[in-house]
């Protein structure tokens, strides 16, 4: 007991307050930076471009509710019948809850990817823009940051360089052959698809990707990811994204897969990425686990652990 | 007054962030400091953390808040430096170590050098929490708010926080008084 006291005392006149002064300099650089920083909106997605324009994400919008309330109605409609004709009905992704209010809620309920800090636990991530796969993560305590809705970033810098780690999933069809060049049309808007068409096989996809001489890649291996099989190879990126296309005003993008779901960037330079890639059931999913050379061994290990708590609902 | 200032910077004034950074840059390279034990690095954590808090401040909800929330960027951003700093540990430029804080009451127990060598070596986190305790402060509740953890949580941390000093001071206590046993 002594010895603990002794501690605590010695530590409140090591760290005992003194008069601290920050050089001008630094608040002076501090504002030169922030003139040519821009805000990010209150909902930011780090790693994610905006999927769709204001538009049409107005009209999706509009789209799932109709869906839902014309879900809803079918539903109710079909068990009001006498023969319980509900479940001769096509499930759709919005009506698989039973409409009746008074069921209670099960214990076990994993709770969406929220935005920003996330407490240890299991949290449940849709990452596909058109498919109701689910997919729930274990994450572990420290500070990483949920990036819905389908990536996590680390504790350290989030996924961002020069020491950061990331891991996310994809979907993809197609792959830009010159991933800094992705901007085809010149309009500076994304999601493009890329000018590599990609057969439908996990093989298809890990062929092209090795391929590819715009980046290094590892010779692709024997892998899993929830169970189900497929290839992981490692992709080693350019070393500096400056100078690639960029769209919204957002800095250099570097887009090693085309099209909405595959909407995953170069997080900084020298950006390694493992990339797993799995066959579900007929959906190819893409994992990215993305690190740089300065991720310390306690980051990538706990992202490994993340791959691999991953349960996977086709 | 600092909730309208930092309402304003939310709207993208530049002005009031800088004044808020002004007012806040000693405070917090106080905090850096201690957490690094090196000016340079604690210099551009101040820096690191004062243009993330300018680009994500529009995240922050509450602007009463934003103290906390502020020492939590910093705290992180440290975290990133220390880390950094393992690339180039030879160049650090350490603090100077006859500090002005109760020399005496180390002296009689274990040297300032041992204390600072202890501390060097446990990880960053660590350092983190027993600077907001020992610093600031704070209570384990408001170490919870800036680490934006549970205060038992908090609680947990800074205790082996103390046990990892405790043991460093002790094995580094321990061969001195060995050679001091010989030699007498």
């Amino acid at each position: 007991m002594k010895a603990r006291i002794d501690t605590e005392r010695i530590l409140d006149a090591y760290l005992a307050p003194e008069a601290d002064r920050l050089a001008d300099r630094v608040i002076d650089a501090v504002l030169a930076d922030i003139a040519r920083t821009p805000q990010r909106r209150a909902l930011r997605v780090p790693w994610r471009f905006p999927l769709m324009p204001a538009l049409s994400r107005a009209t999706g919008v509009a789209v799932v509710a109709l869906v839902v309330v014309v879900g809803a109605g079918t539903l109710v409609y079909l068990n009001s019948k006498p023969d319980g004709g509900g479940s001769q009905g096509t499930p759709l992704p919005t009506a698989t809850p039973t409409p009746a209010p008074t069921v209670a809620p099960t214990a076990a309920v994993i709770p969406p990817l929220p935005e920003g800090t996330l407490a240890a636990g299991t949290y449940r991530l849709r990452p596909l823009s058109s498919e109701t796969m689910t997919i729930d993560v274990t994450v572990p305590d420290g500070g990483w940051v949920g990036g819905p809705p389908n990536a996590i970033g680390g504790p350290v810098g989030d996924s961002n360089g020069p020491n950061g780690v990331g891991v996310a999933f994809l979907k993809a069809q197609t792959i830009n052959s010159d991933p800094c060049h992705w901007d085809k049309d010149g309009s500076g808007s994304a999601p493009q698809e890329g000018d590599i068409e990609v057969g439908p096989t996990v093989d298809d996809l890990v062929e092209a990707l090795a391929a590819n001489a715009s980046y290094e890649s590892t010779t692709p291996v024997e892998a899993t990811l929830g169970g189900y099989s497929g290839k992981r190879l490692e992709l080693q990126l350019v070393p500096d994204p400056s100078g690639c296309d960029t769209f919204s005003g957002e800095g250099d993008q570097y887009f090693v897969f085309g099209g909405r779901d595959g909407g995953q960037f170069a997080q900084g330079g020298a950006n390694t990425w493992q990339v797993t890639i799995v066959d579900v059931e007929g959906t190819r999913l893409i994992a990215v686990l993305m690190a740089y050379e300065e991720t310390s061994a306690a980051d990538l290990s706990a992202a490994q652990g993340i791959l691999e708590s991953v349960v996977i609902t086709p | 007054m600092d909730r309208d200032l930092v309402e304003q910077a939310q709207r993208g004034d530049q002005e009031a962030f800088a004044v808020l950074a002004r007012s806040r840059g000693d405070a917090l390279f106080g905090i850096a400091r201690r957490i690094l034990r090196d000016v340079s690095l604690a210099e551009d954590a101040v820096q690191q953390a004062l243009v993330i808090a300018w680009r994500e401040l529009r995240s922050l909800r509450d602007p009463d808040r934003f103290d906390a929330w502020l020492q939590r960027t910093l705290v992180h951003a440290c975290y990133a430096e220390a880390r950094r700093k393992r690339a180039w540990t030879a160049n650090i430029r350490a603090l100077p170590i006859d500090g002005p804080a109760g020399p005496d009451e180390l002296a009689s127990l274990v040297t300032r050098d041992e204390v600072e060598r202890g501390f060097r070596r446990l990880p960053p986190e660590q350092r983190a929490i027993l600077v907001l305790h020992h610093y600031l402060g704070l209570d384990s509740n408001e170490i919870g708010e800036v680490l934006d953890i549970h205060a038992g949580t908090a609680r947990s941390r800074l205790h082996y926080a103390h046990r990892a000093m405790r043991a460093l001071l002790e094995a580094d206590a321990r061969p001195t008084a060995a050679a001091r046993g010989r030699s007498s």
